[in-house]
Formats: C-alpha cells, sequence, structure tokens
C-alpha cells in the first residue's frame, strides 16, 4: 500500500469503495500501517499549520501541466458562454482529481522538496462515491483555494481549455460551498459563497488589469479565510470540518 | 474532492457580478438627470474597486489580513481607525471584508453601521461583508436598506442575502416587491439559492408571472416545471415551461420534453420542446423525433435542430439526408 493511497484515505477522496473497505481492514490489524498513517496524518497537521504554503515555480508549472492533461483526457467541450448545463459525470470527476493533485503536490513537496520536473505524479484512479464525500478535510479545501490561486496567476481568458479548468473550478467551489453548510460549517460557506461571483468575473472579464484587480481581492479573501482555519486548526483537531 | 453536485448555478450569481456592484444599466434604462449622475459615479466605483493596489496600500492591506488572527478588542479600534482616517476605498473595502470576519458585538455593530451610513462602493462592500459574516440581527437590518436603497444597493443586499443563505429574507423581499422589475432579481435570488419551495409559494399566490418559470428551471425544479408544462391554461406559458426543462437538463427533464413534444397540443409547445433539447444538447431524443418524423414539414423542423446542435447523431442525419434515406 503506497503512502499516496493513504493520503487519499485519509483525505476520503480518489478511491473506490472497495479500496477504502480494504486499508480499514489492514488497518484494523496492522499496527505498523496505523503508524504511517499517523505520520502521513501529522504531516498534513504540519502542512496545514503553514499559513503559505508557497510551491516553487516548477511545481505550480507541473500542477498546471498535469491538470490541463487531465482536464483534455476527461473533458467535454468549453461551456456553453452565458447558460452553464448541468455537468455530466464524467466532468465531476475532474475536480476530483484536480483536488487530489494539489493535495498530493502539496504533500509531495513537503516531503521530497523540489521534486525534478521530470517526475511524474501519482495519481489514484478518482472514483469518490457519495459515502467519501461525507467528510470534508481541511487541507483539500486548503489545496482548493491554493489550486484555484496557482491557476489565476497565469490565468490566460483566450484559451478555451483554461477557461473551462476555471468553470470546473468555480463549480468545485460551489460543492465546498454546499459541503460546508451541510456539514454546519456556514462560516465557511457563506465566504466560499462569495468568492464564487469573484471568479466568475474573473472568467468573463477581458481587461487584464481589472481581472488582475480581482485576482488581488480573491488572493486576499482566500488567504484571509486561510488564516482563519489556521486560527481555528491551532485552537482544535485540525483535520476535518 | 468530489462533493454532491449543488443546484446552485452560477447563473444568477454571474447577474450579481454583473450587475449589483454597479447598477449602471438599471440607472442609464432610467436615463433621468439624477440616474445618469448615479450611472457615472457607479461606473467611477467600479473602476476603482477593478485596480491594483499601490505599493502603500498593499502593505496596508497586508496588515489588514493579519488582523484575522488578531484579539477581536485589538482588531476592531484599528479597523475602526482605518475606515475613518484611510484615504483608500480599496484599503477601507478589505478592511470591511476583515470586520465582517471577527466574532464580537463591536465588530458587528461597526459593520451594520457602515451599510447603514457609509455611501458608494463602501456601503456595497459593507453590505456584503454583512453577508459573509453572517450575523442574523445585522441580517434582519437588510430588507430596510434594501428598501430605501438604489439599484446597486438593492443588488448587494440580494448577493449578501444569497451568501447568507437567508431564504425566508428574500422571500420577504419577493412578496413586498413593488413591480415586476423590482422583483426579477428578487426571483433570479431565489432560483440560484435552490429555493424551490419558496418559489412554489410564490407561483400558488400568482406572484412572479412567466419569470417564476425562468427561475424554476435555474432552481432545477423538474416538478414545478412540469406541473405548468402539462396543466397551465396559457399554452406561451405551457411552452416556457417546456423550454425550461432543457435548462435544467437531467435525464428525467429529457425525457419528460420528449414526452412534452409527443403530447404537445400547440405547434409552439413542439417547437419549445425541440429548442429545450437543443439548450440540453439531447441529440438522441431529436435523432429519434428525426426518425419518427410523419411530415415533411416536420422532418425539416427536426432537421433544422439537429444541424444546430452538430456532432455525430447531425453528421449521421445529413449524411442520411444526402442519400435520401432516413438514419
Amino acid at each position: 500500500m503506497t503512502d499516496d493511497e493513504l493520503l487519499l484515505f485519509h483525505l476520503s477522496d480518489g478511491l473506490s469503495a472497495e479500496r477504502v473497505a480494504q486499508i480499514q481492514t489492514a488497518l484494523a490489524s496492522d499496527a505498523d500501517l496505523r503508524k504511517r498513517l499517523a505520520h502521513l496524518q501529522a504531516d498534513l497537521t504540519t502542512l496545514n499549520a503553514k499559513a503559505d504554503v508557497a510551491l516553487p515555480e516548477p511545481v505550480q508549472q507541473r500542477l498546471q501541466l498535469k491538470l490541463r492533461q487531465l482536464q483534455s483526457a476527461s473533458m467535454a467541450p468549453a461551456r456553453a458562454p452565458f447558460w452553464h448545463l448541468p455537468r455530466t459525470q464524467s466532468a465531476w470527476l475532474l475536480p476530483a482529481f484536480a483536488a487530489s493533485a494539489g493535495a498530493l503536490v502539496m504533500w509531495l513537496y513537503t516531503h521530497q522538496g523540489a521534486m525534478p520536473n521530470t517526475q511524474p505524479l501519482a495519481l489514484a484512479p478518482a472514483t469518490a462515491t457519495s459515502a467519501q464525500a461525507q467528510t470534508m478535510s481541511l487541507p483539500a479545501l486548503r489545496a482548493h483555494l491554493l489550486q484555484t490561486q496557482t491557476l489565476l496567476e497565469t490565468f490566460d481568458p483566450t484559451s478555451s481549455q483554461e477557461r473551462a479548468l476555471l468553470g470546473e473550478i468555480i463549480a468545485q467551489n460551489q460543492n465546498y460551498a454546499a459541503r460546508a453548510q451541510q456539514l454546519g460549517r456556514a462560516d465557511l460557506a457563506r465566504v466560499l459563497r462569495a468568492l464564487e461571483p469573484v471568479l466568475v468575473e474573473v472568467e468573463n472579464i477581458n481587461e487584464p488589469s481589472a481581472r488582475a484587480a480581482l485576482i488581488e481581492q480573491f488572493e486576499f479573501e482566500a488567504n484571509s479565510l486561510q488564516t482563519k482555519l489556521q486560527a481555528r486548526a491551532s485552537k482544535q483537531a485540525p483535520k476535518t470540518i | 474532492m468530489l462533493l454532491t453536485n449543488s443546484r446552485r448555478t452560477p447563473l444568477a450569481v454571474a447577474f450579481f457580478a454583473a450587475s449589483s456592484l454597479t447598477g449602471v444599466a438599471h440607472a442609464q434604462a432610467s436615463a433621468t438627470p439624477v440616474a445618469v449622475q448615479q450611472a457615472e459615479q457607479d461606473a467611477a466605483q467600479q473602476r476603482d474597486r477593478r485596480r491594483m493596489p499601490s505599493d502603500d496600500e498593499a502593505l496596508a492591506i497586508a496588515a489588514l489580513r493579519a488582523l484575522m488572527s488578531a484579539p477581536p478588542e485589538r482588531a476592531v479600534p484599528l479597523i475602526e481607525r482605518t475606515l475613518r482616517l484611510q484615504k483608500s476605498d480599496l484599503v477601507k473595502a478589505r478592511a470591511l471584508f476583515v470586520l465582517g470576519q471577527i466574532n464580537s458585538q463591536a465588530a458587528r455593530m461597526l459593520l451594520l453601521k457602515s451599510a447603514q451610513e457609509l455611501s458608494g462602493r463602501l456601503q456595497l462592500e459593507a453590505i456584503r461583508s454583512i453577508g459573509i459574516g453572517g450575523d442574523s440581527g445585522s441580517i434582519a437590518a437588510l430588507p430596510a436598506i434594501y428598501a430605501n436603497g438604489s439599484p446597486a444597493v438593492q443588488g448587494a443586499v440580494l448577493e449578501a442575502l444569497l451568501i447568507a443563505d437567508s431564504k425566508p429574507m428574500v422571500m420577504q423581499l419577493a412578496l413586498t416587491a413593488k413591480n415586476p422589475k423590482q422583483l426579477e432579481p428578487v426571483l433570479n435570488t431565489l432560483a440560484a439559492m435552490g429555493a424551490v419551495e419558496e418559489l412554489r409559494q410564490l407561483g400558488a399566490r400568482g406572484i412572479g408571472g412567466d419569470k417564476l418559470v425562468h427561475a424554476f428551471a435555474v432552481a432545477g425544479d423538474l416538478a414545478g416545471l412540469l406541473n405548468i408544462a402539462r396543466t397551465h391554461a396559457d399554452s406561451g406559458l405551457r411552452a416556457k415551461a417546456i423550454r425550461g426543462l432543457g435548462i435544467i437538463g437531467t435525464p428525467a427533464a429529457k425525457a419528460a420534453m420528449l414526452e412534452r413534444y409527443q403530447n404537445a397540443k400547440t405547434a409552439l409547445e413542439k417547437s419549445a420542446a425541440l429548442e429545450g433539447m437543443l439548450i440540453a444538447n439531447d441529440q438522441k431524443s431529436v435523432l429519434t423525433l428525426y426518425r419518427n418524423s410523419k411530415t415533411a414539414a416536420e422532418k425539416r423542423e427536426v432537421f433544422s435542430t439537429l444541424s444546430k446542435m452538430g456532432g455525430d447523431a447531425a453528421l449521421e442525419a445529413i449524411d442520411a439526408a444526402l442519400q435520401g434515406q432516413t438514419p
């Protein structure tokens, strides 16, 4: 069993129900495996405790490249421009890949330092189930915000792929808001809902300076949210909301 | 993470993003001198909102962010001073956001006072921050601000209520709307919230008319739309409801459109079903209809829809038509 699988198990993401059950069974009987999982959780807690995780440029580039590869492999054509039709199940899988990639990149970076550019990202198949969506880990939410900021920093509105990816991130943001609401974290849900129109404006605005200003606003508000998460995490158990 | 599919659509949110913080369109539509002045002010605010901070402003904004983790009794006086003395509206706007995130009575009171007494962009930011903060007492004060506010302020209040997920408050605004123009953005807000029950209540009271049909569609209320599509006396409204099924676009909605086409009482309803299928990109149903078309006129109309869709089904039909066959 790889660390990546354990990490995905911890994040409740990207593993089939069958695989989750296998890991649960193994954890029940294997003390060493439990210890490995505990180390991983500790690492993530340490990562979570850093207010800002600045990924080095090569890692950011690789993350974006990976997201685009995933997108081109699994995405439908770009969305309709002014009404947002309900998405297919396959389109909904992309954010799961994307969030997993974000979380994994953060974890790998803190474990291995700057990774060689040629090293492929290890991604488990994204077959998340509704049962796995019942929890939302703070590292995953932070990864979502980080991933969004990473995309926005170099966002090219003339690229249909990047617009489609931003559209998926907006949809993912909605999902996080909905889950936060369901899990009783209305405070997080409200901030995420407030961020959505900013992202929609970024997606649709043409003037570069205005777009840069909107991105600055997004970064301020997202970073403020992370500061709040950090403050809460230092007082309480940090894993899940 | 793959999470549950929210019914909230970005459609209404995009509406707010485009209009609530400016109100330009509303003001220009009126074209009175006051409205023109308001539009000019709104445009200036928009320009200021959409600019990058200077170095000094960036430093002040970084300091504000640090206040997020400071004790409220220390942070609130500093923000109050910033709002009073700082010259930059950009910095003040960020200060209002931080204020909305502080959990203290003093912060809530200062934010509400800002929403009530400030003007222009900063008032809009304060209203938004109340929505983000989510304090029920402050949110309860928003309808009064809405009642006396400009279209831009009204848009900001609706956005705040959307952020706060306060369906009862939006419902209250729907019930007290003075005219259809004022009601429409309120309906859009309810739709964006997925407030199906509230929309149905409005429908039962005869409020909303054809705008309500669109709201049902955006809110994803398949049963509500189908009820109108099947039973409403007005054929125009039935057609709008059928078209709205295309916005929902789920397999059940697609099946309903096909059924409505096959049982349509008027040509308008048939055309609406085809338009709905076009919106939902339901090539399979349209191809089925094409194959089953009984008259040349019907075949032409369905073929026209197929060709607008493009895709494999359309090419298959075009190829067959060129060969004088039915695919």
